[in-house]
């Protein structure tokens, strides 16, 4: 198992760009290539964006489907709340991408 | 010959705000290598968060018009003495000193590169969320209202397609609980993109369909899924008595309890977006 950890492999606590998921995706990638499993730390990180975990999550996700948690484990996701649901929403619009949300319901309301 | 632009009484975070700011632009664009006065003498109130796009024209304009700018210390007095504590007078001025704002009631004015993902995490923490003005905000809405910032921020980063800076300002108002804050790029705008990436899907050819078709969720990304920064913010002005405009192209959208669209004559570029945020 290597772990990565997110804030060293992109050089600030700030996970708030793409450009970032995508070193994540790459650096991740790379590691299972070489038939290791990967274990992603977030816990030095200190903010994140959706387009952050789009971008890392949900790539690897799209990569290795149902391979996915066998391959990759998360830690230090914990440390702030709304991270886990970026994750879990990175996972769910690779799946479902056309599943309506709480968030989609209130938008279409607004355009009727 | 001297040059005036002359200003209305009242310029605020509207439709109506935007065009007089955008007219301005247009004047100063009839012209190069000269003086402009911008004339405030009959100003008596604008919004300070718009320093950020008045800033942004006056920096365009410099760079490829070759325009310098004049104001009136005479009208920077009262109501307008704001634009000395957010530093936007100091900008057109160019005296190269910090702002102070004894009231601490302004968020100053500052640019930032795509590159500069530390310098803007940090002003949105340290200048905005840790003001003073800003402690009746719960720890729960300051992490919102900063996610919704660094949202914006990715969005400039993938979609912006400029080396323009990023430029922000705001104010807070603590009689009324509020936060104005404005973010504008100066890269291609929501059309340009959005038109090229449906053009044999969903054939977005307007302004106010490209921001829509945004807003809903769709994103031009084809490196990664997305595009529900955007819905998520407005999602959180819903719940929250918030105010959401995006400005690009010729259309000036706003979310403010229902949606609404103004169509811009000769519209600047990029992309303008407002937050208005009530906290309690």
């Amino acid at each position: 198992m290597t772990t990565i950890n997110i804030a060293q492999l992109i050089g600030t606590p700030n996970a708030i760009i793409q450009k970032f998921g995508l070193q994540v995706f790459e650096e991740t990638k790379n590691v299972i290539a070489k038939g290791d499993n990967v274990e992603l730390y977030f816990g030095d990180l200190s903010n994140t964006t959706t387009g952050f975990f789009h971008a890392s999550i949900g790539n690897l996700f799209k990569n290795y489907g149902n391979r996915f948690n066998t391959l990759i484990t998360v830690s230090g996701i914990e440390k702030k709340e709304d991270w886990k649901e970026k994750f879990e929403e990175a996972i769910n619009l690779v799946e479902n991408p056309k599943q309506a949300t709480e968030i989609d319901s209130a938008i279409s309301k607004l355009f009727e | 010959m001297t040059l005036t632009f002359k200003f209305p009484s009242e310029v605020r975070t509207d439709a109506k705000g935007n065009q007089i700011l955008v007219n301005f632009y247009n004047y100063c664009l009839a012209f190069t290598g000269c003086w402009i006065t911008i004339d405030w003498s009959g100003l008596n109130y604008m919004d300070a968060n718009l320093s950020a796009l008045l800033l942004a024209m006056t920096y365009k304009l410099k760079k490829e018009r070759d325009l310098k700018f004049f104001l009136n210390y005479q009208d920077l007095k009262g109501p307008l003495n704001v634009f000395w504590r957010n530093g936007l007078a100091h900008h057109i001025y160019k005296t190269n000193k910090k702002t102070i704002d004894e009231r601490e009631s302004t968020i100053p004015i500052k640019a930032f590169k795509v590159a500069d993902v530390d310098s803007f995490v940090n002003y949105i923490e340290k200048e905005l969320l840790k003001h003073r003005g800003s402690d009746a905000i719960k720890f729960s809405d300051k992490e919102k209202v900063k996610n919704s910032y660094f949202e914006i921020f990715n969005n400039y980063e993938i979609h912006s397609k400029t080396d323009l800076p990023l430029i922000a300002c705001g104010q807070l108002f603590p009689k009324q609980n509020e936060l104005k804050f404005t973010l504008v790029d100066m890269g291609v705008g929501f059309l340009k993109n959005i038109k090229e990436y449906t053009k044999s899907t969903d054939k977005i050819t307007d302004a106010v369909d490209a921001i829509s078709w945004a807003i809903k969720g769709n994103s031009t990304k084809t490196d990664a899924s997305g595009g529900t920064g955007l819905k998520k913010i407005l999602f959180y002005c819903i719940k929250n008595n918030g105010k959401f405009h995006i400005i690009s192209d010729d259309c000036y959208w706003q979310y403010d309890e229902s949606i609404s669209h103004t169509k811009i004559n000769n519209p600047f570029i990029g992309a303008t977006i407002h937050l208005i945020f009530k906290y309690s």
